[in-house]
């Protein structure tokens, strides 16, 4: 069984009102979505008040998950988890920085050899796909995923007008969606 | 590449794209939203795009959160009132989502009684986990794992907490299984009682009836034994016993804290 079987396992459990699959759900996931908000938020006080924010709202509203519609239970999560912190951002809790991948302390990623080898598949082909697309592409992409810009807020950074920032966005993301497909 | 070869973008495609990247605002970010709640369509485009969009946080090293974070989403659980729910069948009797549950079958074991909790809109309001525990006759969930001679988990079953019902999901080991698998409610020296025919590879669910459902509490076992056919034998007839486990009620708050 993968970690992702497993986690949907869990996931399923936890939307039964499951409160250890639940905790199984968070001890899983909790080191990925807190890297993102620390990422789109670069306040680790903050992304710890919005983890909370997610997690109360995935267990709200656990009974919605099914696997079925095509959600993975990380995909689920990440998307909640980035609505939460783009309702923060364009709240004027904080401006949005530059695109600067990394740079966050880092701990010891404690996960199996298998969870690793996955993540290996995934995050190879992701990065081979985006590899393909033009480097104001990718740049658009990465700045719309982290810091949760809007085409306003990107075209500004650019310099561009909005409707190449959009011709950018849509562009990069049918190839990036073929490419991940194929 | 040129734009000749490039494909011709769909519009709901580009709208649920724009929408799940988070890059349009104001009126066109209402209005996709609207239409994300009425568009079925358009949901699942959405969430295929969130799907393919998310392996971008894995570029992302992971972070530990502050253990303070895991304790107050505990402590506020209780608190949260649970969104609309709908009994999803589809999940439960699915082979493919509980192929090897044994995997994570001490976990799933004294939970899956919430399962059922589901159903509760349709007859009065779910019982909250971490309320006092009042004993199984006051709709509390109670689940079993059914462990065979070897050790191993070969079914869950878990008690509608309106005990109207046992839903039975068999584990992975179960699936070597041969013969028919016959749930019976023991308790003290009764005679069993027959609850029906379990699946080896798909779950099911077993009407109780006003009198079965008096007799579990506490003391009751269930037992699975092996049947030649579906009809039920008598007790002094049983066929070899496959597994048994006794009902338990559902993991609470506290026990979650690290």
């Amino acid at each position: 069984m993968t970690e992702r079987d497993l986690l949907t396992q869990q996931m399923v459990l936890a939307g039964a009102g499951d409160r250890r699959a639940f905790r199984a759900v968070y001890d899983s996931t909790r080191a990925r979505i807190y890297a993102l908000l620390c990422r789109m938020l670069r306040d680790e006080a903050m992304a710890g008040d919005v983890m909370q924010e997610v997690y109360l709202s995935v267990w709200q509203r656990r009974a919605t998950f099914n696997p079925d519609f095509g959600l993975s239970p990380m995909g689920w999560l990440t998307a909640i988890a980035r609505n939460r912190a783009i309702d923060r951002l364009r709240a004027g809790a904080r401006a949005p920085g530059e695109i600067d991948i990394g740079g966050l302390d880092v701990i010891a990623d404690e996960v199996s050899a298998l969870e690793r080898l996955e993540r290996a598949e995934q995050q190879a082909r992701l990065t081979h796909c985006i590899q393909h697309l033009a480097s104001h592409q990718q740049s658009a992409i990465r700045a719309a995923f982290f810091d949760g810009a809007t085409y306003v807020e990107l075209a500004h950074r650019a310099k561009v007008p909005i409707g190449t920032m959009k011709s950018w966005i849509r562009r990069g993301l049918l190839q990036l969606k073929d490419c991940m497909s194929s | 590449m040129s734009d000749q070869t490039e494909p011709t973008p769909d519009p709901l495609d580009t709208l649920a794209a724009e929408y799940a990247l988070g890059v349009i605002e104001g009126a066109d970010f209402e209005a996709a939203r609207r239409r994300y709640d009425s568009d079925p369509a358009f949901r699942v485009a959405v969430h295929d795009w969130q799907e393919h969009i998310s392996g971008l946080a894995l570029e992302l090293p992971a972070r530990e959160p502050p253990a303070a974070v895991l304790n107050a989403i505990i402590s506020s659980m209780d608190a949260v009132t649970p969104g609309p729910v709908a009994f999803q069948p589809s999940l439960w009797t699915s082979l493919t989502l509980w192929r090897g549950l044994t995997a994570a079958g001490v976990m799933a074991s004294v939970a899956l009684g919430a399962a059922l909790m589901l159903n509760a809109p349709v007859r009065a309001p779910a019982p909250i986990a971490g309320s006092p525990a009042t004993g199984p006759s006051q709709g509390q969930p109670f689940s079993a794992a059914l462990v065979g001679k070897e050790g191993a988990v070969l079914f869950y079953a878990a008690l509608d907490p309106a005990r109207e019902g046992l839903l039975v999901i068999p584990a992975a080991d179960a699936r070597g299984v041969t013969g028919t698998p016959h749930l019976w409610l023991s308790r003290g020296d009764d005679d069993p009682r027959s609850l029906g025919v379990a699946d080896a590879r798909a779950a099911r669910y077993l009407p109780l009836t006003k009198e079965l459902s008096a007799l579990i509490d506490g003391d009751a076992i269930l037992v699975v034994t092996v049947e030649k056919s579906v009809a039920s034998p008598s007790p002094d007839a049983m066929g070899p016993v496959l597994a048994k486990g006794t009902l338990s009620p559902m993991e609470r708050a506290h026990q979650l804290m690290p």
